[in-house]
């Protein structure tokens, strides 16, 4: 994987569109940004554009008088560089209970979940 | 100025943390005693929400009552509080004489409540900023998973715009925030989850949202901030924290089946530990994590505690629980309406069973045969009534005593044929059949067929469960009557 810096949000969200718009103007990424992340200006996305093109983080493409964008790296590598470069930073379970997490406020150790796992799969499901 | 202003208003805060004491104490169990009596997870948050909640109003109205002057003209001001007057009036009166003995105590006091207070709000400051923090550098997940969110969404939470994101700093499925609620997955879980699986977690906090659950989870952080002093208050809230998943886990897990919501769980709970160091958790002390997914398969069989719903709201008013609790638990108060007498004896032999427990059924009236197999029960109820009996190597009999009064009964019992369990003979014997009514466990494994080959020798221990609350626990069956777990010895 080519060594480029972390994404910011700013380019993240564009990455985003140019992932599932590969080819997409700048007009079809304001669109896009605007309907799924937030209402931004067209001129915003321009600049960002331009600043990730200088930043070998997008391609571009003349067609016309419109330029055509793609993603340089794919979603899976950007993926990976942020689950790499993020992980250590996690929120620490903090006893203070702000955020309602799927698991509950304590956590199974290595052993609990081994023997759950073995009870689990002993259970006969109720449901259909 | 301000030490004129002050002094009277730290030494009402001292009061008012003396006094939180107790009173915080009867309205926290009060609230957990009504709430135990709740068969449904939702309803019991709620009461104990309520509960929470109800300790700021009281807080206030005890430091409003240790202002020095409104203590003098306490009796006056008690009446038509409401229905804490009569708490509240004995209070007044005691804090005029702790004041007096106890004069610089009070402000000290509450400056180390202040202290603490500050410490307890910059550690929920700070936990804050990092929820703040956790909303950036997210990711959406791809078009057709959205897809399937939102209708997801507008099935479960249809009031709900909250967003579902994927985040690469988060090692849990979270929901944050108060206002803007987003669920976040940990980047690297959503590509390990099958479809089944991510659309059971997304359920399961998408039921946090259709309850506002991030809103009352704020609430209640707020007040256990307040109220950090307090243990019975963060035991309230560890309740509430529990109950709350038990509530989204009753919505959730509907339409997906208990098996596959609890892998769902369990999948997440596995990530979220891999990549820590592994805790020091000894392996007996089970977490709440694990109640829970067991609880899943315990459904229907929670025990109904409905004594405590009774019994807890006369809690704060001892003198009137004295009065109502009698006629509650069902003891006869003007005599009894009927008396039944009666002689049980063997059915064959036709001698007298001495020590037959006869009980009222689904009462706990009862008693038990003397030496010449005659007993004695008095009966209040109005309608007919049936007697309970047993004796051990008998078989149960049920009569329905038709509240004719005075009645003589003569009862025969029949002796029991061969155990409906097996006895295992010398050497080899294996399990012949495994009764219906009982769960036969070797092994963590649940065995349901025919035959178990088993022989003692290979047995190290047997052990028999009959308590429903403990079956219930530990997930079993509890229409069944009882779980027979044997260990077996391991080479």
């Amino acid at each position: 994987m080519a060594e480029y810096p972390l994404p910011s949000d700013a380019e993240l969200r564009i990455l985003q569109a140019l992932w599932e718009q590969p080819g997409a103007s700048v007009h079809d990424i304001h669109r896009w940004v605007c309907a799924h992340e937030r209402a931004v200006s067209y001129t915003t996305v321009l600049t960002q554009l331009q600043r990730m093109h200088k930043k070998e983080l997008v391609r571009r493409t003349s067609q016309g008088r419109q330029h055509r964008y793609e993603a340089v790296p794919n979603r899976a590598e950007v993926e990976a560089e942020l689950i790499h470069r993020l992980s250590d930073k996690a929120f620490e379970g903090s006893a203070v209970k702000l955020a309602l997490k799927a698991l509950g406020a304590d956590r199974p150790s290595p052993q609990e979940l081994d023997e759950l796992q073995r009870w689990l799969d002993a259970q006969k499901d109720g449901h259909e | 100025m301000n030490n004129v202003l002050g002094h009277p208003l730290l030494t009402a805060l001292g009061y008012a943390l003396l006094h939180s004491v107790w009173v915080f104490t009867i309205l926290i169990l009060a609230g957990q005693l009504t709430a135990k009596g709740l068969a449904d997870a939702g309803k019991r948050h709620t009461v104990l929400l309520v509960t929470l909640a109800s300790l700021l109003p009281a807080f206030a109205l005890l430091v409003w009552w240790g202002m020095p002057g409104v203590a003098m003209t306490a009796p006056e001001a008690a009446d038509g509080v409401g229905p804490f007057t009569g708490a509240i009036g004995s209070g007044g009166i005691d804090s005029a004489t702790t004041i007096g003995w106890l004069p610089n105590a009070l402000p000290a006091l509450s400056v180390a409540y202040l202290v603490g207070l500050l410490i307890s709000g910059l550690r929920t400051a700070r936990a804050y900023g990092h929820i703040l923090t956790m909303r950036r550098g997210t990711l959406l997940p791809d078009a057709e998973l959205r897809g399937s969110f939102l209708a997801l969404r507008r099935l479960i939470a249809p009031g709900s715009s909250a967003e579902w994101r994927l985040s690469p700093r988060v090692e849990e499925v979270l929901t944050v925030g108060v206002w803007r609620p987003l669920i976040l997955f940990p980047l690297a879980l959503v590509n390990a989850l099958s479809p089944a699986e991510i659309d059971a977690i997304l359920r399961h906090e998408l039921a946090h949202l259709r309850r506002r659950d991030h809103f009352w989870q704020a609430l209640q952080q707020c007040l256990a901030t307040l109220f950090f002093y307090h243990p019975l208050v963060h035991w309230l809230c560890r309740t509430m924290d529990q109950e709350r998943e038990f509530a989204c886990d009753d919505i959730a897990v509907g339409p997906t089946g208990q098996k596959t919501y609890a892998r769902a769980l369990m999948r997440v709970a596995t990530y979220s530990l891999h990549p820590k160091i592994p805790f020091t958790v000894p392996a007996t002390d089970r977490s709440s994590f694990s109640h829970r997914l067991r609880r899943l398969f315990a459904h229907d069989a929670s025990p109904r505690r409905s004594g405590g719903y009774l019994f807890a709201p006369l809690l704060s008013l001892p003198l009137l629980a004295l009065l109502a609790f009698g006629p509650a638990d069902g003891l006869p108060f003007f005599g009894p309406d009927a008396i039944i007498t009666g002689t049980v004896v063997d059915e064959a032999t036709g001698d007298p069973l001495i020590g037959t427990i006869v009980m009222i059924k689904e009462t706990i009236a009862g008693t038990v045969t003397d030496i010449n197999g005659n007993f004695r029960l008095e009966w209040n109820g109005e309608s007919e009534t049936t007697l309970v009996l047993n004796y051990v190597g008998y078989v149960s009999k049920e009569i329905i005593f038709d509240n004719v009064k005075d009645r003589d009964l003569n009862i025969q019992m029949r002796k029991q044929g061969s155990l409906p369990m097996f006895i295992p003979n010398a050497q080899s014997s294996s399990i012949s059949k495994i009764p219906d009514n009982i769960i036969m466990v070797v092994d963590g494994r649940i065995i349901d067929g025919e035959n178990v080959d088993l022989t003692p020798p290979e047995i190290a221990a047997v052990k028999v469960i009959k308590d429903k609350a403990e079956m219930a626990e530990l997930g079993y069956d509890t229409e069944k009557e009882g779980v027979v777990l044997i260990t077996t010895k391991k080479e």
